[in-house]
């Protein structure tokens, strides 16, 4: 699948902009032409992947390879991962949003919908409330960009950890590293963030709540039922947000390996919903 | 069914050699079915016989090392006719009933003795519950090499000839007359396979009747029933699977093992790593039997080729001859059938027939013309074994009047 790679700067739009590693998997199935048409064959109706936090088109691929009867599939590797370039400054994910959409105007206009796991949903749904006109439908897996719902319990210890960790962080006389408290009150995301953790606390900090109110094109949401990192509760709240929802849990998956394990039930829902969107 | 689901309870292990490969296809038939239609019950056969249920069985570590699931109640199924499935808890409380589980259709997802042959099969049959795949003689047939080719001798479906080596009542050796006798109009070097295992298990290439001598007490260790056929040195395995489609039948993509020695054994086949990705298209998982891999990227792909080029006469006979062995014996399920071919003479043989193929062969539909995706796939199966059940449920009084010897209330 190597051979499909290719490197996409959306030039035209952003000049500065990091460039974008692109896996193409090209259509597999015969190009159907509309009856009675000799002209030029239809557009392929397009899959765009977009992979999580600290993952890349890889993560991926293994489901993206089942998709490609009649279908053109692109894999993103986001600026900052796999084998992108770093995003210039301290972007959130509506400059995730617009780098991709400018790549995407360069793609001929078919049917198209974006699939994304946890960060690429963030993306997505930008995408899809920013530039409403680049796509037609989002099949977002363990989406994330809303508050989670606590306990009073959970809300309390989060507060008592927060707390601590303010204080540990001026606490530098007494031992503490800056760098040994944030790794240690930080999750593995932030600890294993990198140059990307500015990034990725400008990510985590977003409420999508807005944005996804605006979002008016179909989205199926696919939660994992013992997802811990974007528990199916967000998912509830996400379908209550947005105009056209469908929520989906697989029951026994968590956040990872609805993508592997779960990956058989994943994509026979994405058929279904690109059956829905794209007809037929 | 529960909260409007169908209750499926998915069968694995057994008492088979292909005890452990049997786990990993359970696993993954129970991982792909459709949450929104079906509520899986995994249902583990240990290696004595035990059958054991519990949430516990749908975590691989459970059987990774060699953990036991011990622990896990016991279960045995109510063979009262009529009410569809029941497994019973096999627990001796004090206060309280044992624990009752309920399911609607049975997918056994077995490899070789006690639940591929016909074994469970009948089971199900007996009880009246409805069950995937093929039914109780075409698995007894086709999961018996020599029987296989004793009953589509005439069909037009070509097969090589074989030996049939029997193991003997008291011991692991037959004498050598015996051999010798068997091996009448077969010229060695010859192909030493068990009759009824799969995986490439004990398969070996002999030279020599003492070669047979020496192979066949490791054999018969596995199985009763050896075969010997004529070697085919430079021959091409391709594998197809077929199912029904309406009143039609479909077929699945075409694939070529991979093979790097004479023949393919089961580790080269199910514990290989590294190499290429093979194939045009490949599947969710890539297939397989892998031991230790979570379902994703399977081992398998690494060790075959989907939808190789062939020419357009060889396809076509291989399909054709798979759809006609498949119907012979009321073809049901989706079973893969194995062909070799000799390109040098044009000629292609049916090699064997695997009644409940590993992983089901879903890389096989999910890469076929009109792709299947495994879920779907499953609905096909289960919704198959409900029709079966229906079609050939016994009336309440199965005893027609003019065949009464006793009145009726």
């Amino acid at each position: 699948m190597d051979s499909a790679q290719f490197t996409a700067t959306p030039a035209a739009a952003d000049p500065a902009g990091p460039h974008m590693h692109v896996v193409h998997l090209p259509n597999a199935a015969p190009v159907r032409r509309k009856p009675g048409s000799t002209g030029v064959p239809q557009i392929v109706p397009q899959i765009i992947w977009a992979h999580g936090w600290m993952h890349t088109h890889a993560n991926l691929l293994p489901l993206a390879n089942t998709c490609t009867h009649g279908r053109d599939n692109y894999l993103l590797d986001m600026p900052g991962f796999g084998r992108s370039g770093m995003p210039p400054a301290t972007w959130g994910t509506q400059d995730y949003a617009d780098h991709a959409a400018a790549w995407l105007r360069t793609l001929p206009r078919g049917r198209r919908i974006w699939v994304g796991h946890s960060f690429g949903c963030r993306v997505g749904l930008q995408l899809a409330a920013r530039h409403p006109d680049l796509l037609d439908g989002l099949f977002l897996m363990a989406a994330a960009g809303l508050p989670r719902r606590r306990t009073p319990m959970e809300r309390f210890t989060r507060g008592c950890r927060i707390a601590a960790f303010k204080t540990l962080k001026h606490l530098n006389w007494l031992g503490f590293g800056a760098e040994r408290v944030r790794r240690f009150f930080g999750s593995a995301d932030y600890a294993n963030a990198g140059a990307l953790r500015p990034v990725f606390v400008s990510v985590v900090n977003e409420n999508l709540s807005d944005v996804a109110a605006r979002v008016a094109c179909p989205v199926h949401l696919l939660y994992g039922e013992n997802d811990t990192e974007t528990p199916p509760s967000m998912g509830q709240d996400f379908a209550r947000l947005l105009a056209h929802a469908h929520l989906q849990v697989l029951p026994r998956f968590g956040h990872l390996d609805i993508l592997t394990a779960g990956g058989h039930q994943a994509v026979y829902a994405l058929d279904t919903f690109c059956e829905e969107i794209f007809g037929g | 069914m529960s909260n409007g689901k169908i209750r499926v309870a998915v069968f694995f292990g057994g008492r088979s050699p292909e005890h452990d490969v049997s786990i990993v296809t359970g696993l993954q038939v129970i991982q792909a079915l459709d949450a929104a239609r079906y509520e899986p019950v995994p249902v583990y056969v240990d290696r004595c016989g035990v059958w054991r249920t519990g949430e516990k069985l749908l975590d691989r570590a459970t059987y990774i090392p060699a953990r036991d699931a011990d622990g896990l109640p016991a279960v045995s199924l109510e063979i009262a006719p009529g009410k569809g499935g029941m497994l019973v808890e096999q627990t001796s409380k004090l206060f309280g009933k044992p624990r009752r589980i309920p399911f609607d259709v049975a997918i056994p997802a077995f490899h070789g003795p006690y639940g591929e042959d016909g074994d469970m099969q009948g089971l199900f049959e007996a009880v009246g519950i409805p069950y995937t795949g093929m039914r109780v003689l075409a698995s007894a047939i086709f999961m018996d090499k020599a029987a296989t080719k004793q009953a589509l001798a005439g069909s037009g479906i070509p097969m090589l000839p074989c030996a049939v080596l029997r193991k003997p009542v008291g011991g692991l050796l037959p004498p050598r007359a015996d051999i010798e006798a068997a091996l009448a109009g077969i010229t060695l070097p010859g192909c030493l396979k068990p009759a009824h295992l799969g995986s490439s298990i004990g398969v070996a290439k002999v030279d020599s009747i003492e070669e047979i001598e020496a192979v066949l007490p490791g054999l018969f260790g596995n199985d009763t029933v050896a075969i010997v056929e004529p070697y085919l040195d430079g021959c091409v395995e391709y594998n197809i699977s077929v199912r029904r489609d309406g009143e039609g039948h479909a077929t699945s993509a075409i694939e070529r093992p991979k093979r790097d020695s004479e023949l393919l054994d089961f580790r080269q086949k199910y514990l290989s790593s590294g190499g290429k990705t093979g194939g045009k298209t490949g599947g969710t998982g890539g297939g397989a039997k892998s031991a230790g891999d979570s379902g994703s990227a399977g081992m398998l792909s690494l060790t075959r080729e989907i939808n190789p080029d062939l020419p357009e006469s060889l396809e076509g006979r291989i399909r054709d001859f798979a759809v006609r062995t498949y119907a012979a014996f009321g073809g049901t399920g989706a079973p893969r059938m194995d062909f070799m071919y000799d390109a040098t003479r044009d000629e292609v043989w049916l090699n064997e027939v695997n009644p409940i193929p590993g992983s089901f062969a879903f890389f096989l539909w999910e890469a076929a013309e009109t792709p299947v995706r495994f879920t779907r796939l499953l609905s096909l199966m289960i919704d198959e074994a409900r029709a079966m059940a229906r079609h050939t449920a016994c009336p309440d009084d199965p005893t027609p009047e003019a065949a009464r010897l006793f009145p009726r209330r």
